[in-house]
């Protein structure tokens, strides 16, 4: 009997002939270590990139998204259980696609990017870079949307050819991680850095859970972090909880609390903080950090308007704004 | 409509033909044999 240890992840899962690691889709067979979801996505959509989120990287264009079953956390209110806490073998649909199949769909599709996204792409890597190389090769731009959980050799290897992330910060708060996600913080927080230092487009997401993770401190100490290690530039979005898989107990953030915690990271000195979830809020929108000008108009994931300058600056003070546009 | 335009680019995989791929991953060791 071979064992083989994954170190995709910090996890290092060992694992037996004929298991699989705790992701549920990296399996070994006969000593070798197989990505069973390689070319096998389950959810395929077009979305806009504003439901990644990202809203400083080519607002309002259009992003092939795949994602296959497995993840590498457990998190207790995962809205995408049915995909994430699956092997690729129980799921009900999965589609033949390799890297080429999916370059030629979004090409016809004239999407801008290719997203791996809705489970966690760490789980899939060998497919996100693949298929990455040959977007390149045509054009296109690539959308990795991630939990972080990984670790720093392959995230230094992925970012050669990913373009922009998203990053859930599930919490500042390592206890919530290990009681929540069967995870750990460290790892997450090394991920974004190594997406900064490697030049990749950053934007970070929180999701505001009642009770759980929206206390006042544990916020600045989070918005402070960010400031420090990753630019008062970099965008932050607070995301509105609504209960979900083992998660049923709590209610959806009240509005005042999402209020409550973009009003401390601004205090906090980032620049481009947003909430989201609540469809129609004003801060789904950008405004000029310097003098406050409305500059994307967003409702829900429509960009309702757009004035930004063709170099990324504010059209009334010429104030730079941080994004790829 | 468009989902279903761009769906039908890809192949489902069914039946007999559900099974997994066998793509080697990264960033793995194997341990030595033993007993």
């Amino acid at each position: 009997m071979r064992d083989v240890t994954c170190e995709l992840c910090p996890r290092y899962c060992t694992i037996p002939e004929g298991g699989a690691g705790d992701c549920r889709v990296r399996v070994n067979i006969d000593g070798k270590l197989v990505a069973t979801t390689y070319g096998r996505p389950s959810s395929v959509h077009i979305d806009p990139v504003e439901k990644k989120p990202l809203y400083h990287f080519h607002p309002g264009s259009a992003v092939f998204s795949i994602a296959t079953a497995g993840c590498n956390l457990h998190c207790r209110n995962c809205q995408n259980w049915q995909l994430s806490q699956r092997g690729g073998e129980e799921m009900e649909r999965i589609y033949r696609a390799e890297p080429k199949d999916v370059v030629d769909a979004a090409l016809t599709e004239n999407c801008h990017s290719i997203a791996y996204t809705y489970s966690d792409p760490i789980i899939f890597y060998e497919y996100v870079y693949d298929t990455s190389a040959l977007a390149h090769d045509h054009g296109l731009k690539n959308i990795f949307v991630t939990a972080g959980y990984i670790n720093e050799k392959p995230m230094r290897r992925l970012c050669r050819v990913i373009d922009a992330t998203n990053i859930d910060l599930k919490a500042f708060d390592d206890g919530f991680y290990r009681r929540n996600c069967s995870g750990s913080l460290k790892p997450v927080l090394d991920a974004m850095v190594i997406a900064r230092e490697e030049g990749v487009w950053l934007e970070v997401t929180n999701l505001v859970i009642p009770t759980l993770n929206d206390d006042m401190a544990t916020v600045r100490r989070m918005a402070h972090w960010i400031r420090e290690n990753l630019g008062e530039e970099t965008p932050l979005h607070f995301s509105r909880f609504t209960p979900h898989y083992q998660m049923r107990n709590l209610p959806p953030t009240p509005v005042e609390s999402l209020h409550r915690v973009w009003n401390e990271a601004r205090d906090a000195g980032l620049k481009y903080v947003y909430v989201g979830n609540i469809f129609g809020h004003k801060s789904e929108s950008t405004y000029c950090p310097n003098d406050n000008t409305r500059l994307i108009h967003r409702v829900g994931f429509s960009v309702e308007e757009y004035n930004l300058t063709r170099d990324g600056r504010c059209p009334v003070c010429r104030q730079s704004v941080s994004g790829v546009w | 409509m468009m989902r279903r335009r761009f769906l039908a680019l890809l192949a489902v995989v069914s039946g007999r033909q559900r099974e997994l791929s066998l793509h080697e991953a990264d960033f793995y060791k194997p341990h030595d044999l033993a007993g």
